[in-house]
Order: structure tokens, then sequence, then C-alpha cells
């Protein structure tokens, strides 16, 4: 494991020092707008920089660590060296994963430390992702595609574009749909036209009507001309609004299962990655039978 | 102490060609009894052949009792070569150098002096694919 | 036996089978795009056969045609990786190498030139100390002086050690006395495979009158008609007379490779 530390770091010294640079640059930043603004402070512009940072950290890492890891090798044909030596290709891999993984979540933590603008004692939904726990997973999983990616394809700016490709999708997905029903979502009932009461900085996660049995209805296309629709719903049917939302103290919680979710999804792009590397190459060294 | 070449582009296989210099060392003198032939390695460092090759040489000529190995120490020269005493030696030459003027003033050319002792070796031995 | 090749077949290979015993020299020859590239990366581990058995004890070292190299790493980087990366490791052997040949330790691999870099590929592949040591075309960047360095310190590896050697050339020229064995690739196909010497000693160019056959009991190789001469590169099974009108010549490495590879072709 001491070469493998030895390598990793010789290889990849210059990409981990400038990353570290950046992150340590960007993650300052983020603290001090923190501590400079109070909730409630509307800073649009630093909020949108938070977001771009943490949406951005665990796909870079998967770009320019995981990407180049294995396809580089191919493309300087330094995989013959590489995996020429007692150490098998299968070794080389889980090392250099286990250390850069290391690092990248290490690099996570200062990344979920603050949101730009609310002050980072302030618990929200939107900003969900300002979590170390939260950013480790996603860097986690952005190497893990790349490291995937890089063993597909064996061709470096390929490799990145699609580690992009997939990181931005899966994220896409997760954040967008999977993410508000990893519990069964709240209802709030109320009659249609009538102010409801929600719990303070809920998650709303669908809106609508029920008609007098209790079912879903769609709205009537008839009162979607109206600016005040309710009274056109009424006559529709519609007996009750309401809304489903997660409450704000399942907020931990989800985070935990947005990091093992993105942690399992890593887990798995990894695990693929070792099997198409022991799949193309067996063992070189130490071994008394390559069998056919 | 002989430094072996090896002509690589030559149909004689390279351990043939090691013992015939041996030989030649030891019909010109060169090498006597009891000098010690270089090791295996250090003929594999110096002439870029390989040790298989060599202990082939070597064995080959241990078969033909011109060398023997002791034990540990290496190759030794056993017995020299060329069955006539130096003197009779010396009068053959002084013959044969007598016929080849005698060729020479009859007109013969070395090429033609040349494979008319050819003939006559060949004539006089089995050995004909050379 | 130190390798084992037993009806290997992959990519341009088609049923390959032979033995290596430990110790031993063994040159690959043949054209290129015969295969030689992709047996020794069968061999070395880096690519699977999709069809036959490789066996190969102990420990194996490839270099590979284009020495690749990290070039970012000095050549002591290098020796540093070979130390982390192998079980057993010879530091001495591999610096004495870079020594001998005057490579620069502290430039960059991308910064030296091709001779050097093989340098630093051959002092990686023998300070691990292979048991098996498999080098496609390792001569190629080399001027000829070198190259007689080169064999000539290969060789006394294979006498220190033991270990097995198989290298692949083109340089047919290069391999009388070097390799005691010798394998020739034909498209794919390994059609000689045998001891040097004897080969050697097998084969001869028998010339004399127009004839269909040879006067000799054994495989003809070549045959080449004139009017009124025949010449014939025979494989003799036993010592070849050709008695009068026959004359016989022994052939070089070189001629009975070429004459082979023709004769497939």
């Amino acid at each position: 494991m001491r070469g493998l530390l030895w390598l990793t770091w010789r290889q990849h010294r210059w990409v981990l020092c400038s990353t570290a640079v950046v992150v340590l640059l960007a993650s300052w930043l983020l603290i001090e707008l923190d501590l400079a603004n109070t909730p409630g402070d509307a800073v649009p512009l630093s909020g949108f920089y938070a977001q771009l940072v943490q949406t951005a950290f665990g796909g870079l890492v998967g770009m320019f660590w995981g990407a180049p890891l294995v396809a580089r090798e191919f493309e300087e044909r330094t995989y013959l060296v590489a995996w020429g030596q007692d150490v098998s290709p299968e070794r080389w891999l889980a090392g250099k994963v286990a250390l850069l993984g290391l690092v990248a979540v290490l690099l996570a933590v200062p990344i979920g430390l603050g949101d730009g603008y609310r002050g980072h004692q302030d618990v929200s939904w939107d900003v969900f992702e300002v979590s170390p726990l939260v950013q480790a997973g996603y860097v986690l999983f952005g190497l893990a595609a790349g490291v995937l990616m890089s063993a597909l394809v064996r061709h470096t700016l390929t490799s990145m574009g699609l580690t992009l490709a997939l990181y931005v999708a899966v994220r896409m997905v997760m954040s967008l749909g999977a993410r508000d029903h990893y519990l069964p979502t709240e209802r709030v009932l109320s009659e249609v036209g009538e102010a409801r009461q929600l719990p303070e900085g809920v998650q709303i996660v669908e809106t609508g009507y029920l008609d007098g049995d209790g079912h879903v209805m769609g709205m009537p296309s008839e009162c979607t001309a109206f600016v005040n629709p309710q009274n056109c719903i009424r006559t529709h049917g519609g007996a009750h609004s309401f809304v489903d939302f997660q409450p704000i103290d399942r907020l931990p919680g989800f985070q935990v299962a947005e990091f093992f979710a993105f942690t399992a999804f890593a887990a798995g792009l990894f695990f693929l990655a070792f099997l198409r590397l022991r799949r193309g190459w067996r063992p070189s060294r130490s071994h008394r039978r390559i069998a056919a | 102490m002989v430094e072996f070449r090896v002509d690589r582009a030559s149909g004689l296989p390279a351990y043939l060609q090691l013992g015939r210099q041996v030989r030649e060392a030891l019909r010109l003198g060169w090498l006597q009894p009891g000098d010690r032939l270089p090791t295996v390695r250090d003929v594999v460092a110096t002439s870029g052949v390989n040790a298989n090759t060599v202990l082939k040489a070597y064995r080959e000529l241990e078969l033909a009792g011109l060398v023997e190995a002791r034990q540990g120490s290496g190759t030794y020269v056993k017995s020299s070569l060329g069955s006539a005493a130096p003197e009779a030696l010396d009068d053959l030459r002084a013959k044969f150098a007598a016929w080849v003027r005698e060729a020479r003033s009859a007109g013969l050319e070395d090429e033609d002096i040349d494979a008319l002792v050819r003939a006559v070796l060949s004539g006089g031995s089995d050995d004909g694919a050379g | 036996m130190t390798v084992r090749v037993a009806g290997v077949s992959k990519r341009v290979l088609r049923n390959c089978t032979f033995e290596l015993p430990g110790g031993g020299v063994t040159a690959l020859v043949g054209a290129n795009g015969a295969g030689k590239t992709t047996l020794l990366n069968v061999l070395a581990g880096h690519l699977t056969a999709d069809s036959g058995h490789v066996a190969v004890a102990g420990r194996v070292a490839f270099v590979a045609q284009d020495k690749p190299m990290y070039k970012g790493f000095t050549p002591l980087d290098v020796l540093r990786f070979g130390g982390h990366m192998n079980k057993v490791w010879d530091e001495y052997k591999a610096h004495s190498w870079l020594h001998r040949y005057k490579v620069p330790l502290k430039r960059r691999c991308g910064e030296l030139s091709a001779g050097q870099r093989a340098h630093v590929a051959f002092a990686l592949a023998l300070g691990s100390r292979p048991d098996v040591l498999l080098l496609d075309e390792p001569l190629s960047e080399l001027d000829p002086l070198a190259r007689r360095r080169v064999v000539r310190d290969l060789l006394a590896e294979v006498a220190d050690t033991g270990m097995t050697l198989l290298y692949s050339t083109h340089v047919v020229a290069e391999l009388g006395g070097v390799a005691d064995r010798l394998l020739l690739l034909s498209n794919g196909k390994l059609i000689v495979d045998g001891d040097t010497d004897e080969l050697l000693g097998q084969h001869v160019e028998i010339t004399g009158p127009a004839a269909d056959q040879p006067p000799v009991r054994g495989d003809v190789v070549l045959a080449r008609h004139y009017d009124r001469q025949s010449t014939f590169l025979v494989r003799c099974q036993g010592e070849a007379v050709a008695e009068e009108p026959w004359s016989a010549r022994p052939v070089t490495l070189e001629e009975l490779v070429v004459a082979h590879l023709e004769a497939v072709a």
C-alpha cells in the first residue's frame, strides 16, 4: 500500500494540489460569505455561487481525477508498465481509488460547509446540498463514474465527456425525481379556495385537488382560463385541495439517505470498473498459469 | 588466453565456431596444456554468445579429449593438437613451400593452387560436405 | 518447462503450440504482422487468448517495442516505482544498467532519447529479477555498438540468473550464437520451432543438374529450377551427403529463415 501511495502521489500530485488549492479557495469564499451575511439577507449572487460550487465539485473531480485514471494509461501505453509489475491491476486500481477517494472525501468537507448567504447554522430544504456528507457522496460518485468511463473507453477526452454526462444525468434524476420520495410525503388538506396551514420550512412535493371520493383529480381544462379558478374547480367536483410535502425535520435523514444512495452508486460503478480490468487483464506477474 | 569471435552470419553453428577457434589456438601454440580456458561467464560477457553455446563448445572439446573440466575451478587444456612434432612440422612446411614455388613457376595462380590442394585433400578423405 | 503455450489463438495467431525450458534464449522471428507482438502480449498477460492455454512458471517482465514509460518520471522515479511495485527488486542491478549506458538519472523520461528510454525500460525489467523476460524488438532504437553491448549484457544476465529470455527480432543476421532456440512465425502460424544449432545442421543447400527431387532424404523447403540446374534447400534427416555431380553447401540462419518464409508465402 505504501508503494501505491507513493505512486498515486507521484503521478497525480499536480492535479491533486491544484484541485486542493481551488477547493480551499472556493470554500474559504463560501464560508466568508456565510459569515458576512445574516439569514434573510438575500444575496442571490453568492447563493448562486454556492450552488455552482456544490453542484460542480463532484463532477469536476470525476472529470479530472477519475476520467484520466485508466484512460491515460492506455493512451500513453503505460498500462504495460503499470500492470507489468508484481502488483496486480486490481490492486493497482484499488489502491489508487482508495487514496484518491479519501482525499476527495476530505476535500468535500469544506465544500459542504457554507451556503453563501444564509449563515451556516441555517436549516432549509433549499440548501440540501450544503452538507459535507452529501458532498462526500457526490464526489465519490463522480470519481467512480470517471474511473468506470476511463476503463471502458480508454480515451481521456471521451472519458471526461462521458463522465460529465453520467454525473449530470444521475444528479438531475436524483435531485428532481428521487430525492423527494426517500420517505412517503405528508399531506395537508384544505377546502378548495381556503387558505391552508403548512408547517414551517417544508419541502412542497406536490399540490392538487381531490374530488369528493378523495381521488386526485387533474385541473379541469375549462378552469385554466380563469384567473381565479376555485369556483370552477368546485363546480367540476373538486372537494379539497392538497399539499404533499416533506417536513423540515426530515432534512438530516434525507441528507444521510442521499449520501448512502450516491455511495452505493459509486460502489457499483467501482465494482464494474474492477470487473472490466480483471476481465481484460489477468494478473501478469507472480502467477503459475494464465488460464484461457 | 583466447578471445572468441563468432561470425553470426555464418552457416556454421556458433558452438562449432568456438570449438574451431580453440583447436586453431592449440595448433598454433597459443594455448598450451595446462592453460585455463575463459569461464563461460567471461565468454558470454566478452563475445556476446549464449552461455549454452559456450557450454556446448566446451563439452564438445572435452569429448574430443582436448580439454578437461576440473570441478569448481574451470576448464583446462589437456593435450595439444597437431600429431607431428614441431621439427617434423618445420620440415613439412619447407617441403610444401618448395612445392608452391614450383607450382608458381609452372604458371599456377594462388587460386589454382588452392583448388588443387582442396581436390587432393577431399580425394584423400571421405568428407564431402564441408 | 518454464513457458508452455498450447493451441493458443488470438487475433492473427492460430493454434500456436510450443514449450520453452528454463534458462534459454529464444528468438521469435517473423514478418511484420505475423503475430509476434500478440504472442508476447498473451504471454505477458496483457492479452487473453481466445482459445488455448498458456502457462508461465514464475514472474514475467515484458518490455514492449515502443518502450512506454511515464513521461514525467525521471529514471530515478522509475527505479523507485520498480522497488515499490515488485516483491523482488534488485536496485543495484537496475541502477548499474542505467549507469553503464550513461542514462541521465534526473532528466524526465519524456526528454530522454529513444535509446535512453529503452535502457530505462530494460533497467526496470531486469531490476525486478524476472524468471521470464519477454522483449519485443528490444534493439530497434539502439545503434549497432549499443546493440552488441545490450545483447552481451542480456546474455550475461541469462547466464547469471538462469532466467528465460524470449525476444522478437527482425535482424536474423544477429542471431547466431545468441539465440539457442528459434521460433519462426508466419501469418500467425508457427512454422519452425527448433534448436538453432540443430536447424543449421539439418538445413543444406544442394545444387546440381536439373532434377525434380534432391538426391538426399528430407523435406524440400524451397526448390529453384533453371534450364540445366536445380537448387534445393532441404531440411535433412540425418547427415546430408551429396555425391557428384551434386554439391552441398551449409546455409546461414538468415537463408534458412528466408527460405521457410518464402515457402509459405
